[in-house]
This record gives C-alpha cells, structure tokens and sequence, in this order.
C-alpha cells in the first residue's frame, strides 16, 4: 500500500508539473511487454480484425487468458502490467473470471496470441426502455427481455441530453428511452450500470 | 344476477370491436405484424391478410354481441377467446421474445398478463352464455340482452370494473396509466437522489475526450485508464502509452475535477530511453 501511495504521489507530481526528469525504473510495473511495440497490420473490407478477440474466459493461467469466442474459435490473450482492464471501472487482471465475457484489443503476435493493450470484460451497450426506478435499481426492457440494471454508488453516471456525466440518475425517465452502458453479471439478466443516455 | 350477464357482451363488444379496428385501419399492416408471433406462425406473407381478417371478424362479433347478444354471439366470443389464449401459448413456446399485436402497434413484451386478459375475455363469454341460457331457459319471459329492463347502474359498474381489469393487464396501454403513475411516484418519493456528489469517472474522461489535449495527445495512448485517483483537484487518469517510434512509455493526464477541458495537463513518462518530457496543453480559451 506504501508503494502505491508513494507511486502515485510521484506520477502525481509528474502530471502536475513538480518533475521535469523521470526515469523508468522509478516507475518499473508499468512498462508493458515489448510485444506491444509491433506495428499494427492493416484490416481490409470483411477481413478478421486481427487486433481484436472477443468471447467468454475458459482459463487464466498467470497473465494468459483462453477465451472462447462467439464463432466457437479460441482466443489466447496474453495480458501484462500495461494492459488495461475495465470491468465496470478500471481493474486489474485479478478481477477476471472464468465465463466473463471480454473484449480485448492489442496486437496479434507471431504464435497466434493477442497482445492485449486493453480489455473490457462483461461489457455491454444497449438501447432500452426504462420500466421503473426502484432505489437501487432500474427496471429495462430490451428486445422483450427484462433487464435489472443496478445503480453502483459513486460508480454509475447519467448523461442527460449530452450533458457531462453525473451521479445522480434520479431524473432517468420512467417510460422513456436510454442507452446504457454497464457491466454485464454474467449468466444473469442483470447489469452494472456504468453510463445511462438519456433525454429529459 | 341478470344485470351481471347482461353486462358482458357491452363489455366483450367493446373489447372486440376496439382491437378490430385498430387491426383493420393500421396502416402499414406488414410493419405492424413484423416481430410478433403472428408473422412467426404464418409467414411475411399471410400473416399481415390474416391480422386484417381478424380485425374484421373482430368487428363483425363486436356488432353481433350488440345487436344480437345470445348464446351463439357469446359461444362465438368465446372460441375467439379460446383462440387468443391458444395463440399467447404458442407464442409463449415457439417465439417468446415476441410480441403478441394484440391491442396497439406497441410491440410489448408478453407475460401472465396477456393470458390473464384472454382468461377475462373467456370468463365474460361463460358468463354472458349462461345468462343467455338462463334467460332462454325461463321460457322466454327472461331475456339476458342488455336493452331488456336493463338495471343501468349495476350494468355501468360491471363494465367499467371489466374494462379496468382489462386495462390493467394490457401491457400495451401501460403508458397510459402505469408509466404516469411510477413517474408520479419518483417524483415524489426520488428513489435514486442519494447518491454522493461526486465527479464520476466517466465525467473525467468524457471532458478528456473532447479537449484540445486529448486531440494532441491521443495518438500516443495505446489502453483504456489504467488507474486513476484524485489530487489537488485534479483528477490523475493513466494510460499505457507508444510513441510513433514503438518507444513505450505511460501517459498522464491531469484533469481538473471542475471540468475545465482548457487546463488540462499531460505528461508523457517514456519508458524507452528512460527520460520524459512534459508538457502542459493549454488550449486557446
């Protein structure tokens, strides 16, 4: 915890304007793997994007993830310490689990693997219809499916007719449409809200 | 007891004859259809003639319930009844995501309701035949049609009861009563107003995106916020970063918690040559 303190107060001055000299090894976890330094290929029209894997963790073994994709392939995500992950917020590879979906971007290295600059796990980004507002909840229907969209304090924001986000989702309306961005529980109708649109 | 079966071909007209007409004069039949289970069953083609036809039989049972109320008008809204539910059941199995194209071209989703509704309609038909039968029953000196020494009071309550109930469990027609009484409710009650004023993180970001820096900048962030805490009210977000070279490095942006886009501060630490430079991007005001 010390180092972590001590860590961002430095990245804190830094960003701030109090350093004017950092060396890397001061900073030593966050440099990612050399991988990430190759040049991304081009993606032609209805070609595979080949810095892009998606599907549901079958394994994690260390810092690799096997994930299943929705065309049944299998998909090795190599992560490191430059990889984000976003699970709702901004996380670290120990919060993924067996059967999250994710979607990972990176680049493609010669044995297959996906070099993962970025993940998003159990993403997910639907229109809906807003049924009720319960006190820690919305009801929403999507597509005919009722949807349990849960409200994380301090966590989930709305955006109301494009204003900048706000924590307070009160003035979501009943019987109206919005689009919403969240994290998906896995095997569940039920979602973390991360983002709700709306028009009031 | 009459008054109660006199009551139910009113109510059963009513019902009928509303959904006939909102099936014969929709326009655009194909859209209407497309979605519910009808299409399923019957196919892009016939299914859009058979949701007209219905409407008109609708109508035609709706007229005869009116002019003619007996046991024939009623066993015939009964089958129509019976049809209904047999029909939410298919739907109910084979396509269970769609939507009924019952009552409005609001295309809801089905639950016990639609099946409670059809079970009312069924219910006022068993009632309005027996009544019918009672009445043929007593030699003729006992009529159950709703003009013959009516008890107008008792009949109006009976029907609008059943046009309630049937309201009620009509998903299509919620936004007219169910939708404005849960926002009546949140305004009152604000279910979701205690929240902690504070600036969520999204907020942080979106100000980001849209600045003059980000615009600089973004070409260097390879991820998504890595970490990010707050200081001096700022908000420090974090991103793995690459230089054009493939040199790797971390970029940190320092937004203001206020949302002031024009002060935001970047820094980029490279990791390549394990020097860095700063630099802050004020953009013009």
């Amino acid at each position: 915890m010390t180092t972590q303190v001590d860590r961002r107060r430095f990245l804190t001055s830094a960003a701030l304007g109090g350093a004017t000299i950092v060396g890397a090894t001061a900073l030593g976890s966050l440099a990612p793997e050399a991988a990430f330094g190759a040049a991304a290929p081009g993606v032609g029209p209805g070609d595979i994007d080949p810095q892009f894997a998606e599907g549901r963790v079958t394994s994690i073994s260390g810092s690799l993830i096997v994930a299943a994709g929705s065309d049944g392939t299998l998909s090795a995500i190599q992560t490191t310490t430059g990889t984000s992950v976003w699970k709702l917020t901004p996380t670290s590879l120990s919060a993924i689990r067996p059967g999250d979906g994710l979607y990972a971007r990176g680049v493609r290295m010669p044995d297959g693997s996906l070099a993962a600059d970025a993940l998003w796990v159990n993403i997910v980004s639907l229109d809906a219809h807003v049924a009720n507002l319960a006190s820690d909840h919305l009801d929403l229907d999507h597509h005919s499916s009722k949807i349990k969209a849960h409200v994380i304090s301090g966590v989930s924001a709305a955006v109301y007719n494009g204003t900048p986000p706000v924590t307070d989702l009160s003035h979501v309306p009943v019987g109206g449409h919005v689009h919403v961005v969240g994290a998906w529980r896995p095997d569940t109708s039920e979602i973390d809200i991360s983002t709700v649109y709306a028009k009031v | 007891m009459t008054w109660l079966a006199q009551a139910q071909p009113l109510f059963l007209a009513g019902v009928f004859g509303w959904s006939g007409v909102l099936k014969t004069l929709a326009g655009d039949l194909g859209g209407r259809v497309a979605g519910t289970a009808l299409h399923r069953l019957l196919g892009g083609v016939v299914a859009p003639a058979a949701y007209f036809l219905l409407g008109v039989a609708e109508i035609a049972l709706a007229v005869s319930l009116l002019v003619d109320p007996g046991r024939a008008t009623a066993f015939a809204a009964a089958v129509m009844s019976g049809g209904f539910i047999v029909y939410l059941g298919y739907a109910a199995i084979a396509v269970p995501r769609a939507a009924c194209g019952c009552l409005s071209k609001r295309k809801v989703r089905q639950t016990w309701r639609g099946f409670a509704r059809a079970g009312l309609l069924m219910a006022s038909a068993v009632v309005a035949g027996a009544g019918a039968g009672a009445g043929a029953g007593a030699g003729g000196g006992m009529s159950s049609a709703w003009w013959d020494r009516p008890s107008w009071g008792a009949m109006a309550l009976v029907v609008v009861a059943e046009a309630a109930l049937f309201i009620a469990l009509s998903a299509e027609l919620d936004h007219l009563w169910l939708y404005p009484l849960r926002r009546l409710r949140v305004r009152v009650r604000r279910p979701l107003a205690g929240v902690p004023d504070v600036v969520p993180l999204q907020a942080s970001v979106s100000v980001l995106l849209r600045s003059y820096a980000w615009r600089r900048t973004s070409h260097l962030v390879a991820s998504d916020v890595l970490e990010h805490w707050d200081a001096d009210g700022h908000r420090i977000l974090v991103y793995n970063a690459r230089r054009p070279d493939g040199g790797r490095g971390t970029a940190l942006f320092a937004v203001p918690l206020d949302g002031d886009a024009a002060a935001i501060r970047f820094t980029f630490i490279d990791h390549t040559d394990e020097t860095s430079e700063q630099e802050a991007l004020a953009a013009p005001r």
